[in-house]
């Protein structure tokens, strides 16, 4: 009889432990889920704007080549691939950012009127043959070598679009920083997007 | 003794049948919380899914604006910026198949529709061409763009026309075979939705207008008469002196006109041409041929002013007459460029004071 009733309170205690479990494992996973999902959506969108940068930067590098080749090596002609690629550039929209807009990175007494090595629009030339083919901005595009235009953008800000996180942990996540940069060159009669090894002086 | 063990049996019953209860309230709470357990699950599988196909969508866009950017604008050319995105672009080369093809490289179905839109050619703002092919279903795949950015147009604040745009826009229906609908059970599907992606890139064939060569040949000027001229917005050579006309007897200026060095940096032949004479008060509207769509304008006649002798002890003003002959070249994508030739014909006074 005494065992009957221990196994009986057993099976009580066991019970009501069951009947807690889901519960418990639902207010344990359900947030981890959610926070997953979160993440999901972000990083997606963050891939995605990813790819929108690169196209705007591709767009202003293919456009700032092909004017600063047709008006040719002279001081109206780099001003004028500048605007351009900027143009082009501010015509594309990136997710969570909107349109992309560059800083013309000029200084007329340097070479190519690049003001900065790191800046968003850098003049200068490629190697057309050779390995590695490198991006030099310090140097003129003289015989033997492309003109060429490389946009870049660091640190862009992407917004979050996700607050469920911050409802649970109180932060927001984001805004993200995203990076992407472009190389075209003049080659052949017709602006090209090319990959470079290295981005040289 | 045998009261208190019908009690415990009894007892035990109880408990027994609460027992099976709490059994009944986990599973209970079982099937409420696994349809949530699995809708979060598979929204994130699903979310992660469509946004791959986001992405490549993206892609696709670039994909489709570089190979417009590249498109002659020459309308002789097959296919050209005009007809890339429509049905009458060869088979297999329109924009839309070509971007069909490269979202099903990727194990994706055909875009529900793509939409070209240019501001070349004198277009402004940004035109679209008709969206092909007509999509049916889902209806929402217009593929109407962003309102911002706004694309400048192709003549921008400088003036300069050279810079012009195109902006592809492709949509990618959501059905099963891109993104399968593993929330249709629960009540949301994907199926309706369309992703949209628009890339806009600049167009790479020269936008120039055509550039305007005129020459002139002055085929007679009659005695007393100093015709002369000057060309606005037109290379060439037309050069009429301020030497005095020799032919006799007549009251008509002859001159030939020749836009045959005019040229298009696209497009080598094929170029529309118009000629038009206009006249200044009170010169009157010149006979022989008032327009021509040649690539010549000859034997116009422009009448001559009487002569404003009426003393001959008096010197009278010179009387003038003024035309304009204005040739108008456009290119196969309807970008024109005009030429004036201003043509002064003057009658001086036959007997000036002595």
């Amino acid at each position: 009889m005494f065992v009957q009733r221990t196994l009986i309170l057993e099976r009580n205690s066991a019970s009501h432990a069951r009947r807690g479990a889901i519960t418990l494992w639902m207010i344990l996973i359900i947030p981890a889920i959610v926070l997953l999902f979160g993440v999901v959506v972000d990083m997606s969108r963050l891939w995605v704007a990813r790819i929108e940068l690169t196209n705007a930067l591709e767009a202003a590098a293919l456009s700032g080549v092909k004017t600063w080749e047709n008006i040719g090596d002279t001081p109206t002609g780099r001003e004028t691939a500048r605007i351009h690629a900027r143009t082009a550039a501010a015509a594309n929209t990136v997710t969570g950012h909107g349109p992309l807009v560059l800083d013309e990175n000029e200084n007329t007494s340097n070479t190519n009127d690049n003001n900065l090595p790191s800046g968003e629009i850098l003049l200068g030339r490629v190697n057309i043959s050779g390995s590695p083919v490198n991006f030099q901005y310090n140097a003129e595009p003289d015989s033997g070598y492309y003109f060429a235009v490389r946009t870049q953008r660091t640190d862009l800000n992407v917004a979050s679009i996700w607050t469920v996180p911050s409802w649970i942990f109180g932060n927001a996540m984001g805004p993200y920083e995203i990076t992407a940069s472009a190389v075209a060159v003049y080659a052949n009669g017709q602006p090209r997007i090319v990959h470079v090894d290295a981005v040289v002086p | 003794m045998q009261r208190r063990g019908r009690q415990s049996e009894f007892g035990s019953l109880r408990s027994r049948l609460r027992a099976r209860k709490r059994r009944g309230v986990v599973v209970l709470e079982f099937i409420i919380a696994i349809p949530l357990l699995i809708i979060l699950v598979l929204a994130v599988i699903e979310f992660a899914l469509i946004f791959k196909v986001n992405q490549q969508v993206a892609a696709a866009s670039k994909y489709g604006a570089k190979l417009a950017s590249e498109i002659s604008r020459f309308h002789a050319d097959n296919p050209n910026l005009r007809n890339f995105n429509t049905a009458s672009a060869p088979s297999n080369q329109s924009l839309k198949y070509r971007i069909d093809q490269f979202l099903q490289q990727q194990g994706l179905t055909a875009s529900c529709g793509v939409r070209l839109e240019h501001n070349a050619c004198g277009m402004l703002p940004l035109t679209p061409n008709q969206p092909y092919p007509v999509i049916a279903n889902p209806s929402n795949c217009d593929c109407t763009p962003p309102n911002d950015p706004q694309v400048p147009n192709a003549v921008l604040p400088n003036g300069e026309t050279e810079v012009a745009y195109v902006r592809v826009t492709v949509g990618l229906p959501l059905v099963e075979s891109n993104v399968p609908d593993l929330l249709s059970y629960f009540g949301f599907s994907v199926e309706n939705f369309v992703i949209q992606h628009t890339t806009t890139m600049r167009i790479e064939p020269n936008n120039t207008p055509p550039d305007i060569v005129v020459t002139g040949v002055l085929v007679s000027v009659p005695a007393n008469h100093t015709p002369q001229n000057d060309m606005q917005n037109c290379d060439g050579t037309f050069q009429i002196t301020n030497a005095l006309g020799t032919t006799t007897n007549s009251h008509i200026v002859t001159i030939d006109f020749n836009g045959n060095g005019s040229s298009d940096l696209e497009q080598s032949s094929g170029l529309g041409y118009l000629w038009t004479v206009s006249a200044e008060s009170p010169a009157p509207t010149p006979g022989g041929l008032p327009s021509n769509n040649g690539t010549t304008f000859n034997g116009i006649q422009f009448a001559v002013p009487n002569d404003p002798n009426t003393n001959g002890t008096t010197t009278e003003d010179e009387v003038t007459y003024s035309y304009t002959v204005t040739l108008t070249v456009t290119d196969s994508c309807s970008q024109s460029a005009s030429c004036d030739i201003h043509v002064e014909i003057t009658t001086r006074d036959s007997s000036p004071a002595p």
